[in-house]
Order: structure tokens, then sequence, then C-alpha cells
């Protein structure tokens, strides 16, 4: 994960990288460090992928897209103990976690398949057009 | 435990799901510091203490915004508490540099200060105890144990343990004085004290039970608050080679937060005095 979660801003990731990165889940425990200032742990660098949080101790620890936030502000979702957190995040997005104590959480960070992709994007687009049909001929 | 203290959140990055205070205590003014939150708090297996006190940051309770949970052998404390060190707590110094929010640990029982070399005459002392006749006393420091836990703590339940101490021989005083061993009993419900003399020699076995106050106020002309002391078995004498066994209940005797025995015998030696204390009777 360290070079998907943290990665320079000033070294982009070459094609090569990009592509050997497509196909690895990365599993990570991660500690929080006294202080709630935003720390980046994931960055989406491909088409899809699925990061997953899981807090082993007792918090508070919140979780955001937003770079800056402070706890409790409604900025942030809080990570429960022991219940695992999901988010499918799009190319470029990035994901922030923050904590005003010591903590553990576990980070899992997975690609979406190709298949589950093109099945959703083909589900999407049936769903449409069937919508279309119906409403023509409920037009009719 | 060292000074200053471990942190408490060494156990997230070991991979523990609890942090652990175990330490032998020296004076009633001690505090400790807990930075990490808990979803539940218990008391440790060693822990001689009836209650601890946990003070926590708590902006709903006005003017203080502190308030309290006590820990007990049968009450535990579900949580989370979190210590909130993001939050500047007003009340602790002035408004430029306020110290931040902390879980503090501090004893929910009073407690009499241990003698040290350098105070040799702290803590409480039996009445018409003649120190300088060669009378001694010797106090068993107690110890807190108090468990944080990370997370849900599983289903078997941390409480206090029973406790056995074991005395074969004591530091000889002078003839015909008497030698004090101090034991931490606070909140037990049963105790069994057990002595057999092989000394060669009778030695008088006395055993009391006491209750600290807060302070000895004699120069107030108000109800001064006393440390109370309650006889439970009498000065009696102990013949060689025979044994005196006291059981202690709360129903029958009352609870104690220490218990006093006191043997004066021409040989401090080679005899056995058990003492064994529990919270279930």
């Amino acid at each position: 994960m360290l070079s998907r979660a943290m990665p320079s801003p000033k070294t982009p990731d070459s094609p090569n990288q990009q592509q050997s990165s497509y196909n690895i889940t990365e599993a990570v425990t991660f500690i929080t460090e006294p202080g709630a200032t935003p720390k980046l742990v994931v960055t989406a660098d491909q088409p899809w992928i699925r990061a997953t949080f899981t807090l082993e101790t007792a918090g508070p620890v919140e979780v955001s897209a937003k770079q800056s936030w402070t706890l409790s502000s409604g900025n942030g979702q809080t990570l429960i103990t022991n219940v695992p957190l999901s988010f499918t995040i799009a190319r470029g997005n990035k994901f922030y976690i923050a904590s005003s104590t010591v903590n553990r959480v576990r980070i899992t960070i997975e690609p979406v398949p190709w298949l589950e992709q093109t099945v959703g994007a083909l589900v999407a687009g049936f769903t449409g057009l069937a919508r279309v049909i119906a409403s023509l001929r409920g037009g009719q | 435990m060292t000074y200053p203290q471990p942190r408490t959140s060494d156990g997230v990055q070991a991979g523990q799901n609890f942090f652990r205070f175990n330490t032998l205590v020296n004076g009633p003014g001690e505090i400790y510091e807990i930075d990490t939150a808990c979803t539940a708090l218990t008391m440790g297996p060693d822990c001689d203490f009836q209650q601890l006190q946990i003070s926590y940051f708590d902006q709903t309770r006005q003017p203080s915004l502190l308030n309290t949970v006590r820990v007990t052998p049968t009450s535990p404390f579900a949580g989370p508490l979190a210590p909130r060190p993001e939050q500047p707590y007003p009340a602790s110094g002035p408004n430029t540099d306020p110290r931040k929010g902390r879980l503090l640990v501090t004893l929910g029982d009073i407690m009499t200060p241990i003698p040290t070399a350098a105070r040799a005459d702290d803590g409480w002392r039996p009445t018409g105890f003649n120190g300088a006749a060669g009378e001694a006393i010797y106090f068993v420091p107690p110890v807190i144990d108090l468990i944080g836990w990370y997370q849900i703590p599983p289903p078997v339940p941390t409480r206090r343990g029973d406790k056995t101490y074991l005395f074969q021989n004591l530091p000889q005083v002078a003839v015909g004085q008497n030698f004090w061993t101090v034991l931490p009993v606070y909140g037990r419900k049963y105790m069994f004290v057990d002595f057999f003399n092989h000394s060669g020699g009778a030695i008088t076995l006395t055993i009391l039970g006491v209750n600290y106050a807060t302070a000895i106020n004699t120069t107030l002309a108000v109800a001064a608050q006393v440390q109370k002391q309650t006889t439970i078995f009498a000065a009696a004498a102990v013949a060689d080679n025979a044994g005196q066994k006291q059981i202690i209940t709360s129903t029958a005797n009352g609870m104690f937060d220490a218990l006093a025995i006191s043997l004066n015998g021409g040989v401090l030696s080679n005899f056995q005095l058990r003492v064994d204390v529990s919270d279930t009777i």
C-alpha cells in the first residue's frame, strides 16, 4: 500500500508501476499518531479500488475524502471498533485518516475486478435501455 | 512502575488488546495518566484497592468540565472513554496554556502513606504505639492494578483475585514490644488468619481492623476525623507448638481498609503466619 497510499506528488508512477499495481491487494496495519491532522492513507491510482478500514482499538478515528477536517465536525466517517468500513474509490481520489490518539487500523486495498466493473457498466446500460423502452411502450 | 510512567498507547503498537497499570502505590496522592481511549475499564487481578477513580473530560459538567467514574471488583465500567487530548482543559491553567484532556486514574479509597527512609513517621499507628521503646510497624504496600481494553473485553470477567500472605519470621524488636504487620484488605469480605508458633517460646498475637480517615484534626474545634481501629482478636499469648486461627468476615466483623497483626515475643522467627483474603465468603 505504501507506494499506492502515500505517493510522492512530485514523482508520479511510471506506466509499468501502474500496470503492476492493478492486480495487487495490499493489507497493512496503520498506527495513527496523536494529533488531529489528517494523514493521507489511500490514493486510487487505477480506475476503481476498494479500501476497507477496520479499527482495532477504541478510537476515535475518522476517515474522509477531504484533506482537511476536524474530528466530530461531520466531515468524516467514524470508524467503529471491529466493524469494517469499505469505500469504492475512483481513480484520482484520495482518502485521509485522522485521530486524536494512538490507534490501530487495518487497511486493505484491493482492485475492483474488471469483470465486476464491466458487468456493472452493462447492467447500468441495460437498465437505462430498459427504462427507455418501457417509457416508449408506456407512451404508445 | 518507572517515572515517567509508560505510555498506555504502547500496547497499541505491540498488537495488544489492552493496557495494564500494575504498580505499587506509596502514597494517597498518586495520579496516573491514560492517553488512549478505552472501550472498557476493569480491575486487574492484583489490585488491593476496592475502588479506582477515573476522571475524564465532560463538557456537559459545568463549570468543572470534569466527570468521574469508579471501577470496583464488582462493577467494571463499559466505555468507551476517550482522553480527548485535542480538547484543552480550561480549568487546568491560564487560558494561554491550558492542559490537554486526559483520563486520570486516582485511588477511590483512603490510603495511609507508606513510611520511607526520609519520612519514617508517615502512616497510621496503633493506639499506644511506642516507637521510641522499640515497637515497629511494617506496611505491605498496596498494589494498583487496572486494565483498560482497546476492544470489547472477552466474556471471561476480570476481577480482583484472592491473595495469600505468608510470613515465617520478622525483624526482631526489643523484648516486650510489638511488631505490627499491616496488610491492605480494602473491601475484602473474607479473611483467614492462621498462626502457628514454633519459636520455642510464647508469642502474643493481636489482630486489628483499621479504617483510615482522610485526616486527623486535633486543632480545630470540630469533630476530628479519627482513623478507626477495631479489635478483632485481643492480645493473647500463643504457646510454643500451638496455633491460633481466626476467620474474619464482612457480615460478622465488618469491612476494613487494612488488617494489622502484631506479634510480640522473645523470638520472632520459626512461626507460620498465613493470611488469606478474598472477595467472596
